[in-house]
């Protein structure tokens, strides 16, 4: 219990997994959809492993691996050097999953979600206007967080079924 | 709960110290990243490969909601392609008298006809032609292994898309013209007159300094001029669509950008490799008026 009721050897468990999760969703974030004449781009998809990011992972380890993750995507993605970075902190900061209550499936997920995308968009645009001093492009800015919201319930039941085969909990 | 306590504050002052250096980092590496200097090339020589492989479900949805939408269109597109072909083959025989026209009025001139635009083309399959809110680049599966170079032009069927600013070995990064940072001399392909063609981070594109505003009308066509250096002239660029204030939509965006034709065309020197030389003192130009003297007399 002293240890937020976690025991040491089981917060390292979700890692790996979570960090293979950075790694393949900053590469699949370059790709775009394009359907009905419009290109529905993936920049957001390590978003939402930040959204949903395992209570069981420490909040040194997160924020290491948010700061190299959101550097990966800053690189794939050819952006400015420590702007997901910056989001990503910045999300995990305010959702702190470390001390967030334990509940499951698609209501809780997407809960999470909408928080996360309160703190996480108004962050995006605000170092973007930092750094290229111009607004984003409003309309790619919002298919990619559509696309996004659409496939976050597979996300979710991925993430779902992955946790209960590891230890039933996330 | 006292361990928790301490645990937890020490994970916020954790979290705000990497919340710092992030800042500190973005704030550092502003201008690279406005000049798209950001990117290391090893990043972008694993991506392409690997994003090629894991984009192939994303390309198989596309063709099969293509497919439906192409199958409801196809009588209506039929009927309009018999009126336009219809169309064209008047054109094309006005074309033709004209093109001979034109041969015969070069021979008698001696005009020397050849165009700076490489006859080769390097053909590289487009793996991302990623749109983020800040950045419009395509990152392309060919690189210096197939003999492309930064500053070359990339074109896909439509029209310009821009040209590589990072070449990798087996990649290469390409700036869209649509990109904030993207500028490319322009003409009007009707009247001649010069602009320069401004990125804008959205679809439709804005002209800056304008040389002869009203020699523009909606519906020009647009190609480059080559003023710039850059880029060969008379590449196909877009269409005017707004004359107050310009606007412009660029070819490309017709349709997706799947495979990409690199020109070979290296343009001017960058002023990098150019020598300047400094005023001489006058010492110098005493010995170096001195010297040719001295060779006469030996």
């Amino acid at each position: 219990m002293a240890y937020l009721g976690v025991a040491p050897v089981q917060r390292n468990e979700r890692l790996v997994p979570t960090a293979l999760a950075l790694l393949v969703t900053g590469l699949l974030s370059v790709l775009e959809i394009r359907l009905f004449n419009q290109s529905w781009p993936l920049t957001w998809l390590p978003f939402a492993v930040v959204a949903l990011w395992p209570r069981q992972v420490g909040v040194w380890p997160s924020g290491l691996l948010l700061l190299l993750g959101g550097l990966w995507v800053d690189w794939t993605s050819w952006g400015a050097p420590g702007q997901w970075p910056l989001v990503f902190l910045m999300t995990y900061a305010l959702i702190r999953p470390d001390i967030r209550g334990g509940a499951r499936g698609l209501a809780a997920g997407m809960t999470r979600y909408a928080l996360a995308l309160l703190i996480g968009v108004p962050t995006l645009i605000l170092t973007g206007w930092a750094v290229y001093e111009a607004w984003p492009d409003w309309g790619t800015l919002g298919r990619g967080v559509v696309m996004i919201t659409l496939l976050l319930p597979i996300f979710i039941f991925l993430r779902d079924k992955l946790a209960a085969r590891m230890s039933g909990d996330d | 709960m006292a361990r928790l306590g301490s645990n937890s504050s020490e994970g916020r002052l954790g979290l705000l110290l990497l919340i710092l250096l992030s800042a500190v980092l973005l704030l550092t590496q502003r201008d690279d990243a406005r000049d798209r200097r950001t990117t290391p090339l090893l990043a972008s020589d694993i991506q392409a490969p690997v994003a090629a492989w894991l984009g192939k479900p994303f390309r198989s949805l596309e063709s099969a909601v293509e497919d439906v939408e192409d199958g409801r269109r196809a009588l209506e597109e039929n009927r309009a392609l018999r009126a336009e072909l219809a169309q064209l083959r008047v054109e094309n025989d006005r074309l033709r008298a004209q093109r001979g026209r034109l041969q015969r009025l070069e021979q008698l001139l001696a005009v020397e006809v050849t165009g700076d635009i490489p006859d080769q083309r390097i053909a590289a399959r487009a793996v991302s032609d990623a749109a983020s809110p800040f950045v419009r680049s395509l990152l392309i599966g060919a690189g210096r292994d197939h003999g492309i170079s930064d500053g070359y032009p990339v074109l896909s069927e439509a029209g310009l898309v821009g040209h590589v600013v990072s070449a990798g070995h087996r990649s290469a990064r390409v700036l869209r013209l649509d990109d904030l940072n993207s500028r490319v001399a322009v003409s009007n392909a009707r009247t001649g007159a010069r602009a320069i063609l401004t990125g804008s981070n959205s679809n439709l594109l804005s002209l800056a300094f304008v040389a002869s505003p009203d020699r523009w009308s909606v519906g020009d066509r647009l190609l480059t001029s080559g003023d710039d250096g850059r880029l060969p002239a008379g590449l196909p660029v877009g269409s005017v669509v707004s004359v107050d204030p310009f606007a412009v939509r660029l070819d490309f965006h017709s349709e997706p950008v799947d495979w990409v034709f690199v020109l070979p065309f290296s343009g001017m020197a960058d002023a990098e490799d150019v020598d300047v030389a400094e005023a001489p003192d006058e010492t110098d130009l005493e010995e170096a008026s001195a010297s040719p003297a001295t060779e006469e007399a030996g």
